[in-house]
């Protein structure tokens, strides 16, 4: 880290390393360049599907009622809550890849920590979206905050979904402050590159840095901090979001090995969205040289060793609830594999199980085009995980009465179309504002 | 200005607009203000409860309305009636919906020249009416049936004009039965139950649950013979109701074959007890013998059950047997009714549990014959004025449109009616009727009783009651009546009629009982000989077209409210359809929502098809009113069972059932059956010794006690713990109790889209669990059935508490599990967290919807319950505005609440005193004593949520454990 320069330029071309850092910090800048027609488009498109499918969804259902959702009795929660766990799953691994590897000094996080980071906290604004857009009077959603009244009103701590407004804005909170605090060196990097406003915008986003040993050794000390200090969140956020179903009385929701369940399908799912993310703009950006092969192959790797993980879970499930003798655990189980919902169950064993496997063959893992399509199928399947736990529990509990199937309205896929509409918005806009990859890193890598 | 002048000036202003605030009159047209309390006697948030009958069906019994704030908010039966005693049933419940119909008829309707009915002054409607009678020529008037003094008064205004009184029409009418009793006992009526003492009833085809004369008075007395135990109720039928799946025994016969079972029982009764009775050998000889082979070859059912009906019916000290409905239909129906009246008079039951004294009068009710006389009439171009007063033949007759074509042919036609029906749209002058609340009346639920209405607010819309639209006419044909209006003429009738001083026990207790002139029958000596077809009935699928418990004959399917409520045994809520057995549908490749095609005779109809496991294989169902299939008549009765074709048509159709598994799947969701084990963990598997105890299995190894975190409910809830005690062994499955919730706690009517996506808002249900085999699998034909009235189990330890987030949904101090709406912000986590599934989500403001999709008229909601809007989730509160008001008055009078002081809507509606409402810390409290019975179970209680709902059964555990 000492050798990092306060100006490349001056680094001298003789020395190959320098010339080395020079050209990353190069082709990153490059993709900050003034933007075509192309790029515009792309952003004004997202932007569309966010106004009209979620704003404009949203604001209908606010004004006619949740029934415009295709949630009723006895499945309370749909598309919604399914949609809330899968971001919230999206967003752990911009953690996992900047803090707990950065802990573990795995280099290869560098190429995607950048990415990552951004991914999360824009996959978190898309998560926490998701408990307003399913409450039934979105009006008084500050009522689920604990805040002094005369009406000497409070909020029951012993609601897992108060836990998870803790649990995802201290999330949320945490990841900005993460992804900022890494960003200030590149600010600074970039301010030099710019004019103008710009210019001023990133000088006082880069808070004076100029890379004195000072600086670097505060930095290095915060940052690793930061690090540590994301790290349980790694596991709390994930395990919270899991107890809002384990800490319920619906069989399928109901058991104890939900948390680490979550937490491995979040990693997987977050190795997942990254590839689909970083996959082509690493083509579209020209990154080639600064993000290699070899640091998606160790990628793959994690989301086998995450698969795996996963298919052990849903197995796990199915012997316990066989084991426990219990017909209403048992009959949940039953019913997802053979039941009403069995086609979007084996079709979540197909994508998160079957497809992950062929990693186990080098040449597959370092094959990007498989890669990226892998990642698709990995983010559908566990999207429809946390539909099967979500929907299937609810719509074949206790009384069979009571069992009642759910499909999700057009409102609710126009939200969800919306959302991503937002997700991808935000992600080109940071594309093309920020440096998507961490230059400084990079480059003492370079060293 | 100085400053005087300034507080002069003031003082004006203010007296000023002080006085102007206090105008009454401007006032009392908006709202009723607290403080100033109108003139009328209205006591602001204070009910004043007046009399009045159920005009839902002809059973007519005795109904006292809650008026708030000047205004009927809901009908219950009247306490100590001796018919309905308290009881209402389901129909009875809902009529307020009749009440408040969005639909219902605000003034007279003029046919145009073009054949357009268009709204008009009831100057004008009489002046026509007036015209056409002056024009002469041969007049008719058809009523529904009518009791009492709107009877007699029929009477005179026909006499009075010259009109010609058709025999009333009621499409159940009981012709067959009345017939038949005329011929054997020389008395054309239906006797009227007394199951005091009775230790074995019979019943064949004769709905007595659901619409067989007076369902109400049946329920009770079924309901308190079996609480006193020794009683034995068997229920023959062809088809499946929910008074077969009560019974203790149900034989499901093959259509047709009940006679040949009747010839038997007859022949058996007379092999056994030599019949003193001349005319009643001589007829008992005249039976074509049966053996018992053949009675189990013609019913289908096997012998040993046949001989032990014989047994216990003709070994019975004190034995009751009733036939009716379908069986007593077609032309085999006829022979059923004649036999049963013989057996009734051979077996000693005639005066003693059948009673001809007390039997309701109907002798003006015509028959379908009558019908078909009267259609000719028309036909024939001679009727120069009909009018058809709360009456629909058109729309209630099997073969409707043929009325409808000669209906045509009348020149003048008048309908009184308060919602437009088929009828109506085709007379040219369409009177709207009032309410019963609106309207002073009376009726004669049984000879020796009558109840009498007094309105309960001014009428709502420009209509006049039945008896002053009778008034009216007389008048305005230039025959007027010697009084004012309907109630004077009640007045001086009551007094003639019932003695004097009738009038004011009338009016203030709503009923009174005089004595009526003992009948009691003996069998003619010219009673025909009577002949059974002994051969077994032809193979094939049959046709039932049975009554509904919630539409009657097609009359109450009107009302939102009725359908709403879903069909107790199918749970289908909006729509029509038919029922199959699964075994049938399945050979026909069809299932639920499959449309069929159903032939009959000439005619077909297409249907969607809902699964019933309690239908025999061959059998389907229809509710009448469903499907205008013409059955053909026989004996003045339509025949209900006839030959079908079903075809497959290959399309689907909307209908919305509730339940979402016909069976309980191994659940244990009737209480007292357990939860089905398996594999590992079935008991006995890893020496389960607890599992013999009541409520045992793996619930009892994992008692909540004794792991629970929380302080026990008797340190929660120390002075006082609401619960409720339902007994199954009672509860005849009427229905009644959902009907009354709707009404009591403004529960909204959300319509059949919304049903169609599982969102019914009713906070009370009867789920029914058709039985299953052995292994787990339902029955696919012939299945006995369990209902379990089902609300929010307020438990101990509520899953729904401890997941909202805003406390929203908590404990009060005396173990209510209260929904505070306020307070709701609509995560529905309560609702998933619920093991019970009884908490209803608002997904709209059901109230606030356009106008064609609010099925509730704005002034049909009890004051006393707030209206929920979208976004809040509500439930049972165990009728909590009703609790408080208790909780009012003994803090008034400085005591305690007594118990029995609160009632809930469901309680009090039940005719069969099922549901028992108490604290459980009072140790004399009934509810107290029901709760430790060894019968007492709870839903799912091995989950320890600790209900408050205490289940009482004798069934104990299931076979299946």
């Amino acid at each position: 880290m000492t050798s990092n320069v306060a100006n490349p330029a001056a680094g001298g071309a003789a020395h190959p390393a320098a010339a080395m850092r020079a050209q990353i910090e190069r082709d990153v800048i490059r993709g900050m360049l003034r933007p075509g027609m192309g790029y515009w488009a792309a952003v004004a498109f997202c932007a569309v599907v966010f106004a009209v499918c979620l704003l404009g969804c949203w604001a209908w259902q606010i004004y006619r009622g949740m029934g415009v959702a295709g949630i009723t009795n006895p499945v309370g929660w749909g598309v919604y809550i399914t949609n809330f766990v899968f971001w919230v799953g999206i967003a752990h691994s911009g953690t996992l890849i900047s803090a707990v590897l950065f802990l573990f000094r795995a280099k290869f996080r560098n190429s995607f920590n950048r990415a990552a980071e951004a991914m999360t906290v824009i996959a978190v604004m898309c998560a926490g979206m998701y408990p307003l857009i399913h409450l039934g009077r979105v009006w008084y959603f500050f009522w689920l905050l604990p805040y002094p009244n005369q009406r000497l009103l409070w909020t029951n701590f012993k609601s897992p979904l108060e836990w998870d407004v803790f649990a995802v804005s201290t999330y949320l909170t945490v990841s900005v402050v993460f992804f900022y605090v890494g960003l200030i060196p590149d600010f600074a990097i970039v301010r030099r590159y710019t004019r103008g406003v710009r210019r001023w915008i990133y000088s006082a986003l880069s808070l004076g840095w100029v890379g004195t040993r000072e600086q670097w050794r505060n930095y290095n000390m915060l940052y690793a901090l930061l690090a540590g200090f994301a790290t349980p969140l790694v596991l709390s956020v994930h395990s919270v979001v899991s107890w809002d179903f384990a800490m319920g009385i619906v069989p399928g929701w109901h058991t104890t090995i939900f948390a680490p369940y979550f937490v491995a399908g979040a990693i997987f799912s977050g190795c997942a969205m990254v590839m689909t993310l970083v996959i082509p703009m690493r083509r579209i950006m020209r990154l080639e040289n600064v993000i290699p092969i070899d640091h998606f192959e160790l990628l793959a790797k994690t989301l086998l060793l995450t698969s795996m993980i996963v298919g052990y879970a849903y197995t796990v499930e199915f012997i316990l609830a066989y084991y426990s003798g219990n017909v209403y655990e048992f009959g949940i189980f039953a019913n997802r594999a053979t039941g009403h919902y069995r086609v979007a169950y084996w079709m979540m064993v197909f994508c998160n199980v079957i497809v992950p496997l062929p990693l186990f063959v080098k040449r597959l893992r370092r094959n990007l085009a498989w890669l990226f399509v892998m990642s698709i199928f990995v983010n559908i399947g566990m999207w429809l995980e946390r539909f099967v736990i979500v929907v299937t529990s609810l719509a074949h509990d206790f009384l069979p009465y009571a069992w009642g199937n759910y499909r999700p309205s057009p409102i609710e896929i126009g939200i969800t179309i919306g959302t991503f509409g937002f997700f991808f918005m935000m992600f080109l806009l940071f594309a093309k504002f920020l440096p998507v990859v961490a230059i400084t890193e990079k480059k003492e890598e370079a060293h | 200005m100085d400053r005087r002048d300034f507080l002069k000036l003031l003082g004006v202003a203010t007296g000023a607009s002080v006085a102007s605030g206090c105008n009454l009159e401007r006032q009392s047209e908006k709202l009723i203000p607290y403080l100033v309390p109108p003139d009328d006697g209205t006591i602001p948030g204070e009910a004043t409860y007046g009399p009045s009958v159920c005009t839902e069906c002809p059973a007519a019994c005795a109904v006292t309305a809650r008026i708030r704030e000047g205004r009927p908010v809901r009908v219950d039966g009247t306490a100590g009636h001796p018919v309905n005693d308290g009881g209402l049933c389901l129909r009875g419940q809902a009529s307020i919906n009749r009440l408040y119909h969005n639909e219902r008829l605000t003034q007279p309707m003029l046919r145009d020249a073009d054949g357009a009915l268009r709204p008009a002054t009831w100057d004008e409607a009489l002046r026509r009416v007036t015209e056409a009678w002056g024009r002469g020529g041969r007049r008719v008037f058809l009523s529904g049936h009518t009791t009492g003094s709107l009877s007699a008064l029929i009477d005179e205004t026909c006499e009075a004009l010259a009109i010609e009184r058709r025999p009333e029409f009621e499409f159940y009418g009981y012709a067959a039965l009345r017939r038949a009793n005329a011929e054997v006992f020389g008395i054309g009526d239906v006797p009227a139950l007394r199951l005091k003492g009775c230790d074995v009833l019979v019943t064949i085809g004769a709905d007595v649950i659901e619409t067989f004369d007076n369902p109400v008075d049946a329920s009770r007395q079924i309901a308190a013979r079996r609480a006193s135990g020794g009683f034995r109720w068997f229920h023959v039928e062809p088809h499946a109701t929910m008074t077969g799946l009560k019974a203790d025994d149900r034989l499901i016969v093959r259509p047709g074959s009940e006679a040949v079972l009747l010839a038997w029982l007859v022949h058996e009764q007379a092999s056994r007890r030599v019949i003193a009775d001349a005319a009643l050998e001589r007829l008992t000889r005249s039976i074509t013998p049966v053996s018992v082979e053949d009675a189990a070859a013609a019913t289908g059912v096997e012998r040993a059950r046949l001989e032990d009906l014989a047994e216990s019916l003709l070994g019975a000290r004190r034995p009751a047997l009733l036939a009716g409905g379908v069986s007593t239909t077609g032309d085999a129906g006829r022979t059923v009714a004649r036999l049963a009246a013989v057996l009734q008079a051979a077996a000693g039951m005639v005066g003693r549990t059948l009673d001809f004294t007390s039997a309701q009068d109907r002798s003006r009710l015509g028959d379908l014959d009558d019908m078909e006389a009267l259609r000719d009439d028309l036909a024939s171009d001679r009727v120069a004025f009909a009018m058809f007063f709360r009456t629909d033949p058109v729309g209630t007759l099997d073969d409707g449109g043929a009325f409808a074509l000669a209906l045509e042919r009348a020149r003048f036609s008048v309908a009184v009616t308060d919602l437009l029906n088929a009828t109506a749209a085709q007379c040219h002058v369409v009177l709207p009727a009032s309410h019963v609340l609106e309207s002073w009346a009376d009726a004669e639920p049984r000879r020796g009783v009558v109840n009498a209405a007094r309105p309960a607010f001014a009428p709502m819309h420009d209509t006049r009651s039945d008896g002053d639209i009778l008034l009216a006419l007389r008048d305005a044909c230039g025959a007027p009546a010697p009084v004012a209006d309907y109630a004077e003429y009640l007045q001086a009738r009551w007094e003639r009629v019932y003695g004097a001083g009738a009038a004011r026990r009338l009016v203030e207790r709503g009923w009174a009982t005089v004595r009526a002139p003992r009948r009691a029958p003996s069998v003619r000596s010219d009673a025909p000989a009577i002949r059974v077809d002994a051969s077994s009935p032809p193979a094939g699928t049959t046709l039932v077209v049975a009554p509904s418990v919630r539409w009657f004959d097609g009359r109450s399917r009107q009302l939102p409210l009725l359908n709403e409520v879903p069909d107790p045994l199918t749970t289908v809520s909006w729509g029509a359809w038919v029922s199959l057995a699964p075994r049938t549908a399945r050979r026909l490749g069809v299932g639920d929502r499959d449309m069929v095609r159903l032939r009959v005779g000439d005619g077909s109809e297409e249907l969607p098809v809902r699964l019933l496991p309690a239908l025999s294989d061959g059998v389907a169902m229809v509710h009448k009113g469903a499907a205008p299939l013409a059955l053909g008549r026989a004996g003045g009765e339509a025949v209900a069972a006839v030959p079908v074709r079903i075809e497959r048509t290959g399309s689907r159709a909307p209908l919305p059932y509730l339940a979402g598994a016909l069976g309980e799947a191994g659940r244990g969701a009737v209480p007292g059956h357990e939860p089905r084990h398996f594999g590992a963990a079935a008991p006995g598997a890893g020496g389960g010794e607890g599992s013999a105890e009541p409520g045992g299995g793996h619930g009892e190894a994992m008692r909540h006690e004794d792991v629970s975190f929380y302080d026990p409910p008797e340190k929660l809830y120390p002075k006082i713990r609401w619960a409720m005690a339902v007994d199954l062994d009672r509860c005849v499955g009427c229905a009644a109790c959902i009907a009354s919730c709707y009404v009591e706690n403004n529960v909204p009517m959300v319509g059949p889209d919304e049903h169609l996506k599982g969102r019914e808002m009713a906070w009370i249900r009867l789920e029914p669990y058709y039985e299953s085999d052995e292994d787990g699998r339902l029955v696919e034909a012939g299945a006995d059935a369990d209902f379990v009235p089902a609300m929010c189990q307020h438990c101990d330890y509520a899953p729904c508490e401890t997941v909202c987030p805003v406390f929203a949904t908590m404990h009060n101090d005396e173990g209510l599990n209260v929904q505070v709406y306020n307070r709701c912000v609509g995560t529905r986590y309560c609702a998933n967290n619920c093991p019970f599934k009884q908490r209803r989500f608002n997904w709209f403001s059901w109230n606030h919807r356009p106008d064609s999709q609010n099925l509730m008229h704005p002034l049909m909601v009890n004051p006393d319950v707030s209206l929920r809007g979208k976004g809040i989730m509500e439930k049972c509160s165990f009728c909590v505005q009703r609790i408080r008001k208790a909780r009012d008055v003994a803090k008034d009078e400085g005591r305690p609440i007594r118990d029995g002081e609160v009632v809930p809507a469901c309680a009090q509606a039940c005719p069969a005193d099922a549901i028992v409402f108490g604290n459980l810390r009072d140790e004399t409290a009934r509810v107290t004593q029901l709760a430790r019975s060894e019968r007492a179970h709870r839903l799912l209680d091995e989950l320890g949520v600790g209900p408050a709902v205490f289940y009482l059964s004798s069934k104990g555990s299931h076979d299946d454990v």
